[in-house]
């Protein structure tokens, strides 16, 4: 029953590990583009809370950060207790917690820095079409090797990009407990309960994050990120359209040239020149001097606002131009 | 120093009832899991582009003579405006005879990446408007940025808009408090256009904004809900409408972000919606804005600079306390949000 247990964890820890691998494949680089810089925060904190970045702590149920939070209390007061050899209350606990949670963001701010500089990184889930890339774009795959160049240096510049903005998260978090720190010096009312501590430390990030977030250097962080996570997007999708016309499939080139196309002819259906002469259809009657009552206007529903207008003829007038 | 006054027995104590409330809890959950909010009854009566125009069925005899059309954003659905009927502005205004009217604007597909601000205010909203008109105009109230359309739309067509009520909508886009705004100022805005936004990238950007606040300590706070049916199913109803998030026409929202946020047009008199130029200065008609004092999203100094940009004498504030989405699903704020509204709109209809 253990070993059926323990199978089918790994079986989701395979899975959840291909479906990172196959959406890192489908984006670019090595997270979801999608969500970009901005999930960034939220996968750092919800690491944080549990055990200071554990693999799979992201799946948790977010309400699991209370008890994980009285875990952490819990972990402190033992590694206290064992050191002191005596009796420690929840204050200490806390704060060797705070202490306890800065020494691990500054180990993760550190890490950051090696990430934002890993360059060959930044397509490692592509696999085979680095090496291809890597080659000089000559001959009969030259525009593929250059799509895929521009693919490489657009998933390094933005894997760099999101660890300065993450680099920047950490640290408010960091703040975040410096703050709790002091708000546990001020006077206040009393805390008393695990709750209230709780969200005692909650403001205190939530204060540093502000402080942050209206930053210069975040701003300029979060517009460099997002411009990189565009521009890889930009890179991927040069990349798949000439793929897509291989199948015969519809990429954006045409889309976008259906777009133009409608939008043409809506500009001609709704030309007075092109619009043919008719009745405006019936109004709704004047506004009534008094309350109206509560009927359903069921004829204005039927009455059409405008003449049936036959498009064929507009379409096919626009083709023999 | 606030003392702490907890000792390690309290502290277990309430880690393990937190842990009963929990697991007992799950079954609420679980049977709230398909909550959806939308609680009054309506109609579909018009359709033109993407907009849908709902009519919501009157609950009393006598409504208003004037329609009053909701205009919401391109950002989640209108739905939170009729959460549940407890928790519905929409159900506020029409025990209050208001003639409610709502705009649900369809998904947009990748052919629509070049929709413009133009086809969704001149367009879609000027469709329904006058579909709506029997002459004298119709009330128009808008949420959020559909409280900028509106505006865009009351100036450019003053003679449609009989009375204008703006909610949480930004007008000055650059005030100190505008985190949203301070982020924007170095993406380059052009690089929107290649294609839509995708709704969960746009829901991830606002969930950032209050990071351990929105992701974690509301979670926190659900826990203590769980033995009330009722509150889960109010939270699930939230849950559903923030996280249905639509995704955004990829042209419309570069225009919005380099003409409102960036650039503040609005408030210059300079903001182009289809070549023609948004004046607020032709905005007389009486005007109703209602903002949200502890909002996040819109700080209530980007609501309140409409005051000065318009030329209605007939111009009236109302500070509500409460967050960018608790005014409207607050039960107290939502009464006085509701009946602030049909009492205004009562005595100039």
């Amino acid at each position: 029953m253990a070993e059926e247990g323990d199978a089918s964890k790994d079986r989701g820890r395979d899975w959840e590990r291909l479906q990172r691998a196959f959406l890192a494949q489908c984006f670019g680089g090595s997270e979801p583009a999608s969500f970009g810089p901005f999930r960034d925060l939220a996968e750092s904190l919800a690491k944080l809370m549990p055990a200071g970045a554990a693999p799979g702590a992201v799946g948790a149920a977010p309400w699991q950060s209370f008890k994980a939070f009285a875990d952490l209390l819990g972990e402190q007061a033992g590694l206290l207790r064992a050191s002191r050899k005596r009796k420690v209350d929840v204050a200490a606990a806390m704060k060797a917690l705070l202490e306890s949670l800065m020494r691990q963001l500054d180990v993760l701010i550190a890490a950051q820095a090696v990430v934002a500089g890993d360059e060959a990184a930044g397509l490692a889930s592509f696999g085979f079409a680095r090496d291809f890339a890597a080659q000089p774009a000559l001959g009969l795959t030259r525009g593929w090797q250059l799509r895929l160049q521009r693919l490489w240096q657009a998933a390094a510049a933005e894997r760099e990009a999101a660890a300065r903005l993450r680099t920047l998260q950490w640290r408010a978090l960091r703040a975040g407990c410096e703050h709790c720190g002091r708000a546990l010096d001020a006077p206040g009312p009393a805390i008393t309960s695990l709750r209230g501590l709780y969200d005692l430390f909650v403001d205190g990030v939530e204060a540093a994050w502000r402080e942050t977030a209206m930053s210069e250097d975040y701003a300029r962080a979060f517009g460099a990120s997002a411009n990189a996570t565009l521009a890889l997007h930009g890179a991927l999708r040069e990349l798949m359209q000439p793929l897509a016309g291989l199948l015969e499939l519809a990429g954006r080139a045409e889309l976008d040239a259906i777009d133009r196309r409608l939008r043409a002819l809506e500009a001609r259906v709704r030309s007075p020149q092109t619009r043919p002469e008719a009745p405006r259809a019936a109004r709704p009657a004047a506004r009534p001097a008094r309350r109206a009552n509560a009927t359903p206007r069921a004829a204005r529903k039927s009455a059409p606002r405008r003449a049936e207008f036959d498009i064929a003829r507009v379409i096919e007038r626009d083709e023999s131009e | 120093m606030p003392a702490i006054e907890l000792s390690w027995e309290a502290l277990s104590a309430e880690v393990a009832a937190w842990e009963k409330k929990l697991a007992s809890g799950h079954a609420s959950l679980r049977e709230a899991a398909d909550a959806k909010p939308g609680a009054s009854p309506r109609d579909c009566v018009f359709g033109a582009g993407k907009a849908r125009l709902y009519r919501y069925r009157p609950l009393r005899e006598d409504v208003q003579p004037v329609p009053t059309l909701v205009v919401y954003a391109l950002v989640n659905r209108p739905s939170m405006a009729d959460l549940e009927r407890e928790r519905s502005l929409v159900h506020g205004l029409l025990e209050r005879g208001v003639d409610v009217h709502l705009i649900e604007w369809e998904d947009p597909s990748g052919l629509d990446r070049g929709r413009t601000l133009a086809d969704y205010v001149e367009r879609d909203l000027g469709a329904c408007v006058e579909w709506l008109d029997r002459g004298g105009g119709i009330n128009l109230l808008g949420i959020c940025q559909g409280g900028t359309f509106a505006l865009c739309y009351a100036a450019l067509n003053p003679s449609r808009v009989r009375n204008l009520v703006t909610t949480v909508t930004p007008v000055d886009f650059r005030t100190p408090e505008d985190t949203l705004s301070h982020w924007l100022r170095y993406v380059d805005l052009e690089l929107f256009g290649a294609g839509n936004v995708a709704g969960d990238a746009l829901n991830g950007l606002f969930l950032t904004l209050k990071p351990m606040r929105l992701m974690q300590q509301k979670y926190v706070g659900l826990v203590d809900q769980l033995d009330d049916p009722a509150a889960v199913a109010t939270f699930m109803r939230m849950e559903q409408w923030i996280f249905d998030s639509p995704d955004l026409a990829a042209t419309a929202l570069r225009e919005f972000a380099q003409g409102c946020y960036r650039d503040n047009r609005l408030i210059k008199g300079e903001l182009d919606v289809g070549g023609r130029r948004v004046d607020l200065r032709a905005i007389a008609m009486p005007v109703l804005n209602v903002f949200a004092a502890e909002d996040h999203l819109v700080p209530p100094a980007a609501s309140r600079a409409l005051k000065t940009l318009v030329a209605s004498k007939d111009y009236t504030e109302l500070e509500v306390p409460g967050g960018h989405i608790g005014i409207y699903v607050g039960k107290r704020s939502r009464q006085l949000v509701a009946g602030t509204i049909a009492e205004w709109l009562e005595r100039r209809c």
